[in-house]
């Protein structure tokens, strides 16, 4: 076969629905891998742009993020064993504040922007259906930094339940963060999220 | 999330620190922290949590009056000289490094070390310029206590030190003999015109790490409730990744998020009770 009868025939065979069936029942992982890098692909073409004011990044910012993010699931982990003690009210009242944390947190970085992007570098499948998918966050300068993501199946897509930074599990080091100022408080997680919307507030808007 | 992780570990080792000795006293009340910490980070041993909480105090006042201000005016400078002075500083590390290679039975991470080395002290104006990467020979780090942990200690206590930062029994051991025995410091300490370079050069490594982990310092510290909890957690696992040398491939460990945690919210009667 010629080389480019070859060609012709591959993309032809990856292009028909049955490949792209096989692919997706026999290993949910390069969907995986897709579903960041289409999360990556949004973020920068709708949170980098300069023509929007901080107010509209931060919205957008909380859309992309709930939608990818498994945040409930991230909210629970990070209260660690309060959680289980925590009544309904507090435990709706941590999430949201939780959330709201994590929006100011983030959102603002995006006008940072200055060309970086994420090359997918490995994914793998983990137990309970789970992915995990590492990625380098390529610089202008400057050696890449490693993140893996930690996935898990939703429905017909992914959401996100773990970022881990150069090996540190940001999942983990939030529960060690808020677990530590539960205790300072004596178990009480009242105190935690009065902590957490005091950082909102004083969240510098920029960008 | 733009923060300069690469090296983090020793770097925030050397970084959130100066020197102080004062009475742990003063701080007390501030830094009163649960005993009963410990069945929190179940895999991190803290059992100096009390003293450490006060030394990290400590730390950060010395960060803010005098590494932090000599780390920006370090930052006024233009970035090739601070690239200039990084790369320096970490060739005259790579004797040791490679030391630490061989000690550790990494033939082909030694090859690279000793390479960079010739390399870069040769091509690369006394290691002010990196050559040697773009020859197929990228750097790396290693030092004793990432040995110690190769041929089987374990961590130990979860140290705070004075000036230097976070560390862990291990890791303090392994700082100690990184100092005594780097073939720079060993050799420089030994003459009576250059036993000045092991200090010089410990300050000026200090200063350019904290300039590195600028950012990286100030994310933490305001997207964390309690600072110190954030230090501890992300130098431990920065130590366990330079000793896994896990660098590209996809043996990063992924926590498992336990489904105990989602325990369904009591009811409302559990609720009102309260």
């Amino acid at each position: 076969m010629k080389r480019r009868d070859f060609l012709t025939a591959a993309v032809a065979i990856c292009a028909s629905p049955g490949f792209a069936l096989a692919q997706a029942g026999g290993n949910q992982v390069p969907a995986a891998s897709q579903f960041i890098e289409k999360l990556a692909q949004r973020a920068i073409e709708g949170l980098t742009t300069r023509d929007i004011d901080t107010s509209e990044r931060t919205k957008r910012f909380r859309e992309l993020f709930t939608d990818a993010f498994d945040v409930a699931k991230i909210g629970r982990f990070a209260l660690g064993n309060a959680w289980r003690t925590a009544n309904a009210a507090d435990r709706q009242a941590y999430l949201s504040a939780f959330e709201d944390f994590i929006v100011a947190s983030y959102a603002t970085r995006f006008a940072d922007y200055a060309g970086e992007t994420i090359r997918v570098i490995y994914s793998r499948p983990l137990e309970d259906g789970e992915a995990a998918v590492g990625t380098h966050f390529v610089r202008a300068q400057g050696e890449p930094i490693r993140v893996d993501w930690r996935l898990a199946p939703d429905g017909q897509n992914w959401k996100i339940i773990d970022v881990v930074i150069e090996g540190v599990s940001m999942a983990i080091t939030q529960r060690d963060d808020f677990n530590a100022t539960v205790q300072r408080n004596g178990g009480r997680v009242g105190p935690l999220i009065e902590l957490l919307r005091d950082k909102v507030k004083a969240t510098p808007a920029r960008g | 999330m733009s923060c300069t992780l690469p090296r983090f570990a020793r770097q925030i080792a050397l970084s959130v620190a100066i020197v102080g000795t004062l009475s742990t006293a003063a701080i007390a009340d501030e830094a009163i922290a649960p005993r009963q910490q410990a069945q929190q980070s179940t895999d991190i041993n803290d059992p100096f949590e009390y003293v450490n909480r006060g030394i990290f105090e400590i730390n950060i006042f010395l960060d803010e009056i005098a590494l932090k201000p000599l780390a920006a005016w370090y930052g006024v400078l233009p970035d090739r000289a601070r690239e200039g002075t990084h790369n320096f500083l970490a060739n005259l590390k790579t004797p040791w490094v490679a030391v630490n290679d061989a000690a550790q039975g990494e033939g082909q991470r030694f090859g690279t070390s000793i390479a960079r080395f010739f390399i870069n002290t040769l091509l690369g104006f006394f290691g002010t310029f990196d050559p040697a990467a773009h020859m197929g020979f990228p750097a790396h780090e290693e030092d004793a206590g990432q040995t110690f942990a190769v041929w089987g200690a374990g961590e130990g206590p979860y140290i705070m030190l004075p000036v230097f930062g976070p560390s862990n029994a291990r890791d303090t051991l392994g700082f100690a003999v990184d100092s005594f025995l780097d073939p720079v410091n060993f050799a420089a300490s030994r003459s009576d015109k250059l036993d000045w370079v092991p200090y010089a050069r410990g300050a000026a490594t200090g200063i350019d790490s904290r300039h590195r982990n600028w950012q990286a310092l100030e994310d933490l510290k305001r997207n964390s409730t309690d600072y110190y909890a954030t230090i501890r957690r992300v130098y431990t696992e920065r130590r366990r990744a330079a000793i896994r040398n896990d660098a590209g491939g996809d043996a990063m460990p992924m926590p498992r998020m336990s489904d105990a945690d989602d325990a369904p919210a009591p009811s409302r009667a559990d609720a009102t009770r309260q």
